[in-house]
């Protein structure tokens, strides 16, 4: 029991989420394990991406817990949760290069340079983006712009990575 | 057949607008170098009023003088601004509406007016002794709305999602300010000096109600030249250097972008 316990990447216990005159999330439970690859599958607006925005800290629940790794995160900022979202409409940095995109959340984790140099061209190399490194997002086609959103939270090597609609921009290619 | 008709129509109809804004620029130009003193009727070409200018020290010292002041009112009301229009938009409070309109009030309330309620305002009840003090502050309370509504504008079309992608990458509020939210603002900021600089620089109504002694602008001093000079040419001479000065910045601008461009 122990054991599976702390395979439990995240947790949701009676999640609640109201907005004025709607319950977007309804006392939802769920678990969902390391390694696993779990989707949430619904009409539009059923509250998907509002349980995804609370599990990554940019909404609060109104009732219940969330739990990243075993720990209760209700009161932690987004900023400090082991966790990273790809957002719906991918929201790149248009001022920044696609490498500065990549490089972002590491220098906020204060990675050392020549750490965080290596990991972004092992990223970029991992999704055939090496030559897009020093493009600017609006450069790039929709998909290639998902492949830099996803290498952009990948990157961080966090426990979960929740990912908004993510056949949007997907080609067949 | 209708098309050619309406095609030339518009052409004529561009060329008499831009030769209503231009034309008097133009004339300016001309008789700046003009060698009679009143300007009015051309005896021959000359550079002396220029020569002039730069030898008349109490011109030179309204000049630095409206620099100074218009320096002063572009950063502090673009900041100001800036701050409002950002707070205005992303919070949500009782009143928001009605602070989003009144915002318009100093734009919209005529100058004269504005310009008595502050020298009351000043003199009467906060005590601000005229001068520069007064006229900046005038200058800011005028100027800042306008930031405010260029914030505004650029905020409607900012992607909001980037910043809540910046927190989530590991970045504070502060961070995401710094290396998200001023860099998506940078273009409306940039607007707002631009356009407060002149703004604050070309005020005569409102500095003339509240400027105290020795804090004579350059609009006040031409104003007086206008009146008691014995040669009213000279404004020629100096609004010429005040309208080459603005076009050449936006022309090494754009021949800097164009550079950029190319070479990327």
């Amino acid at each position: 029991m122990q054991g599976e316990q702390d395979n439990i990447c995240i947790e949701l216990r009676n999640l609640v989420k109201m907005f004025p005159g709607v319950t977007a999330v309804n006392h939802v439970n769920l678990k969902v394990k390391d390694r696993e690859v779990f989707s949430l599958l619904g009409p539009s607006g059923c509250g998907k991406t509002t349980i995804l925005r609370i599990i990554a800290g940019l909404e609060t629940a109104d009732e219940g817990e969330v739990l990243i790794g075993g720990q209760v995160v209700n009161e932690v900022p987004p900023y400090r949760r082991d966790c990273n979202l790809v957002f719906q409409n991918l929201a790149l940095f248009p001022h920044m290069t696609i490498g500065q995109n990549i490089a972002y959340g590491l220098e906020r984790k204060r990675v050392a340079k020549n750490e965080i140099k290596k990991r972004v061209n092992e990223m970029l190399e991992f999704m055939s983006l090496e030559a897009m490194k020093d493009r600017y997002p609006v450069q790039l086609s929709g998909g290639q712009q998902q492949r830099i959103a996803l290498a952009r939270s990948l990157v961080l090597k966090p426990s979960c990575c929740c990912w908004m609609n993510p056949w949007r921009h997907w080609t067949e290619n | 057949m209708k098309i050619l008709n309406a095609r030339r129509i518009n052409t004529i109809v561009s060329m008499i607008g831009y030769l209503f804004v231009w034309a008097p620029i133009v004339v300016l130009a001309i008789f700046s170098f003009n060698a009679s003193a009143y300007g009015v009727k051309w005896e021959s070409l000359t550079i002396k009023w220029y020569v002039d200018l730069f030898h008349t020290p109490e011109i030179m010292q309204a000049v630095l003088r409206s620099l100074l002041i218009a320096s002063i009112t572009t950063i502090f009301a673009t900041a100001i601004g800036t701050l409002a229009g950002y707070g205005l938009y992303k919070y949500k409070f009782a009143g928001r509406r009605f602070l989003r309109m009144s915002v318009l009030l100093p734009i919209t309330v005529p100058y004269v007016i504005m310009a008595g309620a502050l020298l009351v305002y000043f003199t009467r009840i906060v005590h601000i002794p005229l001068g520069y003090p007064a006229i900046i502050i005038a200058h800011i309370s005028f100027s800042a709305p306008l930031a405010v509504f260029v914030t505004l504008g650029r905020m409607q079309r900012i992607n909001w999602s980037l910043e809540e992608a910046s927190v989530d990458l590991g970045a504070n509020t502060l961070t995401t300010w710094r290396k998200v939210t001023i860099p998506l603002l940078l273009p409306a900021i940039f607007a707002s000096a631009v356009l407060i600089f002149p703004w604050s620089f070309n005020d005569f109504t409102v500095t003339y109600f509240v400027a105290g002694v020795g804090t004579t602008t350059l609009p006040l001093y031409l104003f007086s030249m206008l009146e008691y000079s014995l040669k009213p040419v000279l404004i020629n001479a100096i609004s010429l250097i005040f309208i080459i000065m603005p076009i050449l910045l936006i022309m090494l601008i754009y021949l800097s972008k164009a550079r950029t461009k190319h070479g990327s």
